[in-house]
């Protein structure tokens, strides 16, 4: 999967707007980046991605490329 | 991986009751947007619960459970040998609140009356220690009374302040016959403060600073109950799964050998991921959580009251039950029971007042 196609994965499973992601983007900043994203993002991990994402990994992310290179 | 087995201990009988005080989220107005509850609502599944007045407490549930219970049968309680109260919420630091609940209800002084400092996994730790103590008992039943009022140490102000209802139950257990009991107790102390109320034990029986600080910069006092939701959520679905996975691979069973599940009704995203990973028809997996909010020890028999109670079903179901939570502690096991002994939920304002020592 390229990394536009995991981008658009996360906009999905967030529920924002194509093209509010980028590789840059600092997640505290999204407001929809709150408790039941991050519970979402470990489901993703785990059905897409085969990956178990837990909770000090999710505290250690910073930006969306940090999310992207996890998912490897 | 370690078991438990009985033989000829087997539930005869179910209730359950609810305060008649309701919360719905669309109260939750006053405090926070309807964008923040409708969200609350479709990540939990939560719209509503109940919560016990000032006055009536988690063995006050129990006790008018266990009272419906035992009229409905027309139990001799004479012949009750084994009370078990389950619950975190007990009437007083000390003594047992079984003693007082075998005061209330009549039962023998040859009654062995205890208490089990369980939440979520409270039903599987209750039920095997139910199992064990009455098959080596010579009296005929056992009651097993849960209960929980987790709304009195909740803050109000938080916004998943309706996340967890209070509620109460009954399960009568019978020896005899030779149904055996298969149930996997497991414990990780490691994680313990991952689900816990800090001060008022005597840990920290009054702490100069009421307030501790998480990671996040958040305050939570010490009083109130404090989850780190990210834990449990990973811990549901990874220990709790992979030892729901073994205890069916090791009893040579599958969904198809199971009427139901009834699974801790923690949060619907949570009962959806293992529902789906399990391989379970969603049909088999009943929810009661979306007008009860998450009861603890209580929501297993809450959610068979639910869903069998006056439903006119009989004839033997097979269950598949899983508790988990505080402790971290968890728990699997299954057994059969009749749709027909068990009764609906049942609503109460009852508070035992007396037991307020002035």
């Amino acid at each position: 999967m390229t990394n536009a196609e995991k981008i658009a994965l996360l906009e999905e499973t967030w529920e924002l707007d194509e093209g509010t992601l980028n590789e840059e983007t600092v997640l505290v900043d999204v407001e929809e980046y709150d408790s039941m994203a991050k519970l979402s993002l470990i489901v993703l991990c785990d059905d897409e991605f085969g990956k178990k994402l837990d909770g000090d990994t999710i505290k250690g992310f910073v930006t969306v490329k940090d999310i992207l290179d996890f998912m490897g | 991986m370690a078991w438990f087995k009985t033989s000829g201990v087997s539930i005869k009988g179910m209730a359950a009751a609810v305060p008649a005080q309701k919360l719905d989220a669309a109260m939750l107005t006053e405090r926070f947007d309807e964008n923040t509850i409708e969200k609350f609502i479709r990540s939990t599944g939560i719209a509503s619960c109940r919560q016990t007045r000032e006055g009536q407490t988690a063995s006050d549930l129990g006790f008018a459970a266990a009272v419906r219970m035992l009229d409905a049968q027309g139990i001799d309680r004479s012949e009750i040998g084994v009370l078990i109260f389950v619950s975190t919420s007990p009437d007083y630091r000390k003594p047992a609140t079984a003693c007082v609940l075998q005061m209330r209800l009549g039962l023998p002084m040859d009654c062995a009356c205890m208490d089990i400092n369980h939440g979520c996994a409270g039903f599987l730790y209750g039920h095997q220690t139910m199992q064990a103590l009455l098959q080596g008992s010579d009296r005929r039943f056992g009651l097993l009374i849960l209960g929980e009022t987790t709304s009195k140490v909740i803050d109000k102000a938080e916004r998943n302040s309706m996340m967890f209802g209070d509620a109460g139950a009954a399960v009568l257990y019978e020896r005899g016959g030779d149904e055996p009991g298969v149930t996997v107790l497991k414990a990780d102390g490691r994680r313990y403060r991952s689900l816990i109320v800090p001060a008022g034990g005597f840990r920290d029986m009054r702490p100069a600073e009421e307030y501790f600080v998480t990671d996040d910069g958040e305050r939570h006092w010490k009083y109130n109950l404090f989850m780190d939701g990210m834990e449990i959520f990973n811990f549901s679905l990874s220990d709790v799964l992979d030892t729901i996975r073994a205890y069916l691979a090791e009893t040579g069973t599958g969904a198809g050998d199971y009427d139901l599940f009834a699974c801790h009704q923690a949060n619907n995203y949570i009962i959806q991921r293992l529902t789906h990973k399990l391989g379970l028809p969603p049909e088999k997996v009943p929810i009661c959580l979306d007008r009860f909010g998450n009861t603890s020890s209580v929501s297993i028999p809450l959610v068979l009251c639910d869903r069998y109670g006056g439903s006119g079903e009989t004839g033997m179901r097979r269950i598949l039950a899983s508790g988990f939570g505080i402790g971290l502690a968890w728990g699997v096991t299954s057994f059969f029971v009749d749709p027909a002994r068990i009764l609906p939920v049942s609503e109460t304002d009852e508070g035992y007042d007396e037991g307020v020592i002035r």
